[in-house]
């Protein structure tokens, strides 16, 4: 959906936007000066380590906790003023999801759907739980953490809204159900929905996310396309073969790493010195030269690698 | 708003029925013994002895008196507790609980919120005092035939069911409580507290004609089943007065619950403290 202001010309409203907003808990450190803004139709991923700030920012976009500082924006209207009207359009999945135990989730379901007015329809309550492998008669006490997971998930998705706010929705899902949340998210990008999508897990982030923002100690440190972070890679891992036996420490060079050598292959993670490291690999008569791509995951560890860390590091799936 | 109401009553059934049967046992056991008294233990003046003192105006030596200053007293205090176990149960409970987070991302205000709570701890506050005055009614009839007394079936239902506004303002003190502590835990201490000092400071105090005078700050002084009400009928001024403070109580919530920042743990001024 795109969400426009004005008339002939009217641009169109982000789907989120923040401005400087800053949250403490007290004294404590929630998150500080963050400016974002998520475009209509668009899935960002929202990625840091436990404890970067992730759910807090998502908790203020849900009016769960106000800001100390700022302002957070939902298609143009403040979160904090006009909270009801903003959430009629938004599906959210919190991050530590607790669903009361004597209710079916059906009944749980439903309650959400009289609240909201009823804006279900069976059908699509009845497709999303057959993608999702979920029985909705059993009481929730019953279920395991994974399917409880789906139910967070259904009473999300279910009333179709225009965002999505995700807080790291494939924690506790098996491998199957996590590809199945994927898809389900790509498929609200190719309806035009937008997707604010928390996660410590790098890899499904690449998978579904046109652009990620990288938060680190409560601040947003990097806000990236997926394929431009790629590129921006600052890491360079190569392997080179060479027609003769290799010199002991040929590549013996202030940032560069052997990831892995045999007679006449080795295996470098370069931070630094390419050029150096291409010359040397020239004289030496290298044969054959294989750029090895980074994932987001290993670009991510890098980042942090080079910034100082935030005494976490990402969780890898 | 009012469908989250009906559904947060449904699904607290449990703790309706659990306070229902366990008030039905209470009038059941009090009322049944009340036949089986000796006459020389209904005429001990039980004033003149400091511990029942300190309990209130004790006398079993009519059968109005035994129902107003024993079973309602005691009862009193129960449906007190009840009140606290689920005033602080909503919000505060939900809170620690992790249910909350989903209710509040329903397009509802905040104050909507807290008025389906309240709406919900009034239901149950009802339903339960009409569970226990139907049971107070069917004992009082099956005992009827060895008692001289001028009351009848009615006048015990009333009188238990004239307790909710004794309930719905602890219940509204339990809620906002529940809306400015860190936590269920810290809630539920200090409303005991509360309950504590009011009950006891209510009756101590009555032992020291210089402190008469704060019997009215206790919710205690409220209470609708003294012996003469039993006859008479609830004060309605009583009721009217603990009701207003229900309703204070009620709006305390609605702002502190709107200032506060929800699953955060923490006291509610403490956004004020910066770094």
């Amino acid at each position: 959906m795109q969400v426009v202001i004005g008339g002939e010309d009217s641009v169109a409203v982000p789907a989120i936007e923040l401005r400087n907003l800053t949250v403490y808990y007290g004294r404590q450190r929630g998150v500080e000066d963050l400016n974002l803004i998520v475009e209509p139709g668009e899935v960002f991923g929202f990625l840091g380590p436990n404890g970067a700030g992730k759910t807090t920012t998502l908790r203020v976009l849900l009016d769960i906790i106000r800001p100390t500082r700022g302002q957070a924006l939902i298609f143009g209207r403040d979160c904090r003023r006009e909270g009801p009207q903003i959430r009629r359009q938004v599906g959210y999945l919190p991050g530590e999801l607790s669903l009361p135990a004597n209710l079916t989730a059906r009944q749980y379901l439903a309650m959400l759907d009289a609240a909201r007015g009823h804006p279900v329809t069976a059908s699509y309550l009845n497709q999303l739980c057959a993608q999702l492998e979920l029985d909705l008669d059993r009481p929730m006490r019953t279920y395991s953490r994974g399917n409880k997971q789906k139910v967070g998930l259904v009473a999300a998705l279910m009333f179709r809204p225009q965002l999505f706010i995700l807080d790291e929705p494939t924690s506790g899902l098996d491998p199957l159900a996590q590809q199945m949340v994927l898809e389900l998210v790509r498929t609200a990008r190719t309806e035009g929905r937008t997707v604010f999508f928390s996660s410590h897990i790098l890899p499904e982030v690449q998978a579904v996310c046109d652009r990620v923002g990288i938060i680190r100690a409560g601040r947003l440190v990097a806000v990236e396309r997926v394929d431009a972070l790629l590129q921006r890679q600052q890491v360079h891992r190569l392997r080179l073969r060479f027609a003769a036996p290799l010199p002991p420490a040929a590549f013996d060079l202030p940032g560069v790493t052997e990831l892995a050598r045999s007679d006449c292959e080795v295996t470098l993670e370069v931070r630094e010195h390419l050029a150096h490291v291409l010359r040397i690999a020239a004289d030496l008569g290298a044969i054959e030269l294989e750029t090895m791509p980074l994932t987001l995951e290993e670009v991510f560890l890098a980042y942090y690698g080079a910034q100082g860390g935030n005494h976490a590091q990402p969780v890898l799936a | 708003m009012l469908s989250l109401f009906w559904h947060e009553v449904r699904a607290r059934r449990g703790l309706f029925i659990g306070w229902g049967v366990g008030l039905v046992i209470f009038f059941g056991v009090y009322l049944s013994f009340y036949p089986a008294l000796p006459a020389e233990m209904r005429n001990l003046d039980l004033q003149s002895i400091e511990l029942y003192r300190a309990f209130g105006n004790l006398s079993m030596a009519t059968f109005e008196g035994y129902i107003g200053s024993t079973i309602f007293h005691f009862f009193s205090v129960l449906v007190a507790v009840l009140a606290i176990v689920t005033g602080t149960g909503v919000l505060a409970g939900e809170e620690d609980a992790g249910t909350l987070e989903l209710q509040l991302a329903l397009p509802l205000a905040r104050w909507q919120l807290v008025t389906a709570k309240t709406l919900e701890l009034a239901v149950i506050g009802f339903g339960v005092l009409a569970v226990a005055g139907l049971a107070a009614a069917g004992f009082f009839l099956a005992i009827r035939a060895q008692l001289t007394t001028p009351l009848d079936a009615g006048d015990l239902f009333r009188a238990t069911v004239s307790h909710w506004p004794l309930v719905l303002l602890f219940q509204t003190l339990s809620l906002w409580l529940g809306a400015v502590t860190p936590s269920r835990r810290v809630a539920l201490a200090i409303a005991t507290v509360i309950l504590i000092v009011s009950f006891l400071g209510y009756n101590l105090v009555g032992m020291a004609p210089d402190l008469e005078g704060l019997r009215p700050l206790s919710p205690f002084h409220y209470r609708p089943s003294t012996p003469e009400m039993l006859n008479d009928g609830p004060a309605l001024g009583d009721m009217a007065i603990l009701t207003i403070a229900a309703l204070v109580f009620y709006g305390l919530a609605v702002v502190s619950f709107d200032r506060r920042d929800v699953t955060t743990g923490t006291w509610l001024w403490a956004r004020l403290i910066r770094r």
